[in-house]
């Protein structure tokens, strides 16, 4: 085999991988905007719906770790307790004197230890239990220094409610989050877990009278990632969860039946693979039940998130990502082509695995011999057009279709300005963010398979 | 390896031909969509400018008549955009004006329009002549927007609500007392804010309501603080004798949103020894807000209560300042819940009193 044939041979599989990863997310693309577009009709974006004004809502824990945020902690229970749903109660964890958090809530909502044995003492970390005088729905635990999953644990038993609703740091919760999110456990019983749509803040919130919009963010590496989320996320949350095989209910925001949570032993640290780790034991936990369940996406706005605009960060956020979707799958392998998780275990793990572990080494390893074989004569011509054309013409056609579907189905017209700069990014996205987001996330597969000690980070 | 990149090509092609249709026919659509809309709203402006000196000066006495002959030469199917002009400055300014409006409303034939609409199918369209007829107190539409109270929107129920509201008519009050049972917060505040606008007027209707219907009484109490007028003092204090708990908590908590007077101040001072923890609570909570330090010593002695009571208590004591300092100190020593509160209380007095702000 000469090196004509080998480089040849590297770039095709680069050009077929293209050509399939693109039309799976061009299929998925199409089938999400539709669907959207058919229930824009059937739910009421701003109401709660009748399903949940009727006394069928189950109660809602949300809890939060006050270390998330430490000085803006306040401001963040005020927006939790404004949260439109009958009942609920928040549970702030880890609040200590440390910090100055426990003081500051004491302040700002007359908090008074409440003595043990008023309510069951939770068994992790033995923290202190504070109740708010001028509000009863709200409860902070000081867990003595504990970390912060076991902060969370402790939270998670001290809820009084069915449901634990868990906010991750940075998440800006929205007014109709818990009504939006319970949707699933209220039509379908078995669900054991759901998340919902997360929207990228960086430009601002627009209140319009009728509602919230968002503005697209100036930074251009923002407007990349909304690109990012409209073409590929959503759709593959979408799918994902129309197979019940949703990989992640996402760390910013997730709704968990309690019992679910505790059997499936917390939410547990990010070394071992986080939300995607946790996700995939409750999905263990419910199939050893043998019983039916549901671990659902809503794509309906929860909450918002900012993200980072600069591209050390954004670098770190892709590569600390990738390694803890590998750790968690890496953790999880026995699942990988097991007959016993169905769909899940067959399809949608291993083509996961191959996508994250091998996908970033293809792209990156067909486009460097592309360019070096051009370079050096190896490789003829047509093949790095074919390359181009699938990789990057084709790839861009689908952002931009995304971004129009999103725009068609949204009902509103964006600022022409906007629509015009998000297309044009939508181009960008696939002419430079996503070869050096391939290039960021192959760091991250060498890191998380090579030494442990490169968790550091 | 040639054959490979010649059906790969074929391949993609062809795949990139699809997804370009795609987008084409997505970047027409949109275009489309933008196209029409922007016409609607030019049309819309036009019109406004057209039209909006003859509504100025319709709100004007001397030269309204001119002004509605004028309108009424409008093309009809101006009078949608006319009739927003007309309600706009109703959103700032009520009382006569609202007459005025109402009239040219009706001579222009807004008034059947709007009550058309509200059978709409576009949830907006209904929100906003639900408004319009709020705010032109267009009395004779009451029943059709307590109808939109039942709407499947939101925005559409929240619109009614505060259309009932403003028009204050008293056939609606028995509505929003039945609407108020929604379970929903969000719902409550806004039949409560629509309550609130019928003003003192509605105080009696309300606590006769209450009386009659004794499950509703603990909501209503709270309204009935809320209302303004004279005399809800004297049924305040007559719920805190109640049978039920739940009526004299709510009612001692009434009495604590106001100031107390020296009768609703002995009402509270009493309802400190209640049988009932939930009374005690509210009692405790009413002294703190009062302010009165002659009060002290009632909240020391219950330092010892159930726990809850015990906690309002000491906040109260810390709120009440010297005296009620003096009085925590006094039983900060205590092993127990008293003394553990007392405690606690002493220690966020003597942090600094500053704002967290960062």
């Amino acid at each position: 085999m000469t090196a004509e044939t080998l480089a040849s041979a590297v770039v095709l599989v680069a050009v077929a991988w293209f050509a399939v990863a693109h039309s799976v997310s061009l299929l998925s693309v199409v089938s999400v905007y539709a669907r959207l577009r058919a229930r824009r009709h059937r739910v009421p974006t701003t109401g709660r719906g009748a399903a949940v004004r009727s006394g069928a809502a189950p109660g809602i824990s949300i809890v939060i770790a006050a270390a998330d945020d430490p000085a803006g902690l306040v401001e963040r229970i005020q927006s939790l307790l404004v949260v439109d749903y009958p009942r609920f109660e928040v549970v702030v964890t880890g609040a200590g004197p440390a910090d100055g958090t426990l003081a500051a809530a004491t302040r700002a909502f007359d908090l008074v230890r409440v003595p043990a044995g008023r309510r069951a003492a939770p068994k992790r970390a033995a923290p202190g239990v504070y109740r708010s005088l001028e509000h009863p729905e709200l409860v902070v635990l000081d867990t003595a220094g504990a970390g912060r999953s076991a902060a969370i644990d402790a939270g998670v038993d001290a809820a009084r409610y069915p449901l634990v609703c868990l906010v991750g740091a940075g998440a800006i919760v929205e007014a109709q989050a818990l009504a939006r999110a319970v949707r699933p456990f209220v039509r379908w019983p078995a669900t054991i877990a759901a998340a919902g749509g997360i929207r990228i803040a960086n430009g601002g919130l627009l209140d319009e009278g009728r509602g919230v919009r968002l503005r697209l963010p100036a930074s251009r590496l923002a407007v990349l990632q909304v690109v990012e989320r409209l073409s590929s996320h959503v759709p593959g949350q979408v799918n994902l969860s129309a197979m019940n095989g949703l990989l992640a209910v996402p760390s910013a925001f997730g709704l968990f039946e309690r019992e679910a949570l505790v059997e499936a032993g917390g939410v547990g640290r990010e070394a071992d693979g986080g939300d995607v780790d946790l996700t995939l034991r409750l999905h263990r936990v419910a199939r050893r039940h043998r019983r039916g369940y549901r671990i659902a996406f809503e794509p309906d706005p929860v909450c918002w998130i900012v993200v980072p605009e600069r591209w050390r960060p954004l670098a770190a956020a892709v590569r600390r990502r990738q390694r803890v979707v590998l750790r968690a799958l890496s953790r999880h392998r026995s699942m990988i082509l097991n007959p016993r998780f169905g769909t899940l275990g067959l399809l949608i793990l291993p083509s996961s695995l191959a996508f994250e572990a091998f996908g970033p080494f293809v792209e990156t390893a067909g486009y460097v011999v592309a360019a070096a074989g051009l370079a050096t004569g190896v490789v003829d011509r047509t093949s790095v057009e074919l390359l181009f054309l699938a990789g990057i013409v084709y790839g861009t056609l689908i952002s931009v279709a995304a971004v129009l579907l999103e725009e068609l189905s949204s009902g509103r017209d964006a600022p022409a300005r906007d629509l015009l700069r998000i297309v044009l990014h939508a181009a960008l996205e696939n002419l430079g963010y996503r070869q050096a987001a391939a290039w960021w996330r192959l760091g991250g597969v060498v890191t998380a398979f090579g030494r442990g000690t490169a968790d550091a980070s | 390896m040639i054959e490979a990149v010649e059906l790969g090509w074929r391949i993609v092609i062809a795949l990139t031909e699809g997804a370009g249709l795609l987008v084409g026919t997505l970047v027409v659509t949109l275009a489309l969509r933008r196209g029409s809309r922007a016409a609607a709203r030019r049309r819309r402006t036009a019109i406004l400018r057209r039209y909006q000196a003859d509504v100025d000066a319709l709100l004007q006495s001397e030269t309204a008549s001119i002004a509605l002959a004028r309108l009424l030469s409008s093309p009809r199917r101006h009078r949608a955009v006319i009739g927003e002009a007309l309600i706009a400055p109703l959103r700032v300014a009520g009382g006569e004006l609202a007459e005025y409006v109402r009239a040219a409303a009706t001579s222009l034939g807004l008034r059947d329009a709007w009550r058309a609409r509200l059978r709409d199918g576009r949830w907006w369209v209904r929100a906003d002549a639900v408004g319009a007829l709020g705010l032109i107190r267009d009395r004779q539409a009451v029943d059709l927007v307590i109808d939109a109270l039942e709407d499947p929107h939101e925005e559409v129920r929240a619109a009614a609500a505060a259309a009932l509201g403003s028009l204050g008519d008293p056939s609606a009050l028995a509505v929003l007392l039945v609407a108020l049972k929604d379970p929903a917060r969000h719902e409550r505040a806004r039949i409560v804010d629509a309550l609130g606008r019928f003003g003192a007027a509605v105080a009696p209707a309300l606590a006769d309501h209450a009386r009659r219907h004794p499950a509703d009484a603990p909501d209503l109490i709270g309204v009935l603080s809320l209302v303004g007028g004279g005399e809800r003092v004297s049924d305040l204090v007559a719920w805190t004798a109640d049978e039920r708990a739940e009526v004299r908590a709510a009612a001692v908590a009434a009495i604590g949103v106001l100031d107390l007077d020296e009768r609703s101040y002995y009402f509270a001072l009493r309802a400190l020894a209640d049988e009932a923890a939930e009374v005690r609570v509210a009692a405790a909570r009413a002294l703190g807000r009062s302010r009165r330090p002659d009060a002290v010593p009632y909240l020391a002695a219950r330092l010892d209560d159930d726990w809850p009571v015990a906690a309002q208590c000491a906040w109260a004591l810390r709120r009440l300042g010297p005296a009620g300092r003096h009085a925590l100190a006094a039983r900060a020593a205590d092993a127990g819940t008293a003394g553990e509160l007392s405690r606690q209380m002493l220690k966020v007095m003597a942090a600094p009193a500053t704002e967290a702000a960062p």
